[in-house]
């Protein structure tokens, strides 16, 4: 099962460092398969193609769960580590300088505009992810009463989510396996 | 010291949680990090939490390095670095395993979807964005 070190862990470190940089925007994956992929050749498009399943399928930022399992079929465990240390170390110390320049000039109206266009922005962004991810589930009534629901309890009434993922998980699950047998039949 | 550590555990057992539901990607726990953040522990004011929202969306990388920033906020180097970790370890960890998990069986990318927690219901109405049909799929995501 150890097919391991098959890059050594300073190059992993530097390639997804390189990675975490340039990666505006979010869309790690896609930044990942040109950088690790097309450009480095270290992993085949098969390898590329289960980890980013796996990576979405997962909770959690689909990019690091993706760096996650290339890391681990570049140098195993170690390889996981360096890789994902790298793509968020260059990240981690951009913002940490932006943040620290924002609390001293924290003041400045134009800084304040800016971020309020940056946060419109992102915020509609965010928005429009959710509304993709609401049509690629096949709107039907089940689904979108289950999506409504969250939006509903966490995003108005606010409830804690934990709770309310807890409670709404099965039932969409139940629904899930509901439809598929039904038209199975 | 033992308030700082304080601080420290109540970022870690705020995120660590968190990281483990963030299905289909970080964005999803914006609403309950606002919450946290500003209603529950009062880390932030509403201003505040926008204008760091703002900051980690400019920045590169993969999306919620919100978290980080709330760190910074409350304690520091040491309360961004501790969120930071809070929100990816566990997750990296699970990632890791599932893969091996996934290997040793032999599933190809079409069996990963079994294998994907059960926390995750979400997923399976999601199961054709999943599956790697297309490769250009994945590489435009």
């Amino acid at each position: 099962m150890h097919r391991t070190n098959r890059v050594r862990l300073l190059p992993i470190f530097v390639g997804f460092f390189r990675l975490g940089v340039v990666s505006f925007g979010g869309g790690t994956a896609g930044w990942l398969y040109r950088e690790i992929v097309e450009r480095r050749r270290w992993i085949n498009d098969a390898e590329f193609l289960s980890g980013a399943a796996l990576g979405r399928l997962m909770p959690g930022s689909g990019g690091v769960n993706l760096t996650v399992q290339v890391g681990q079929i570049l140098h195993g465990g170690s390889g996981a580590f360096a890789a994902v240390l790298g793509l968020l170390s260059g990240p981690l110390a951009i913002i940490l300088a932006l943040t620290a320049g924002y609390t001293t000039i924290g003041q400045s109206p134009t800084l304040h505009a800016v971020l309020d266009g940056v946060a419109a922005a992102a915020i509609g962004l965010t928005f429009a992810t959710g509304l993709k991810l609401v049509r690629f589930g096949r709107a039907s009534a089940g689904p979108l009463a289950v999506t409504a629901a969250t939006v509903l309890s966490v995003g108005v009434l606010r409830w804690p989510m934990i709770t309310v993922v807890l409670c709404l998980a099965p039932v969409s699950i139940g629904l899930a396996l509901l439809d598929r047998r039904g038209g199975r039949a | 010291m033992p308030e700082d550590f304080r601080t420290l555990l109540t970022l870690t057992l705020v995120f660590a949680p968190l990281s483990l539901l963030s299905i289909g990607g970080g964005a999803s726990l914006l609403a309950e990090i606002e919450h946290q953040s500003v209603g529950v522990h009062a880390w932030t004011t509403e201003r505040e939490f926008a204008n760091l929202f703002a900051i980690s969306r400019a920045a590169p990388g993969p999306g919620t390095m919100l978290s980080t920033l709330i760190g910074w906020k409350v304690a520091g180097l040491a309360g961004a670095l501790t969120a930071t970790i809070a929100l990816y370890l566990p997750i990296a960890g699970f990632t890791r395993r599932t893969r091996r998990l996934a290997r040793s069986n032999r599933c190809d990318g079409r069996d990963l979807v079994a294998a994907a927690p059960s926390s995750a219901g979400v997923v399976l109405r999601r199961r054709g964005v999943v599956r790697p049909r297309r490769g250009a799929r994945f590489v435009v995501t």
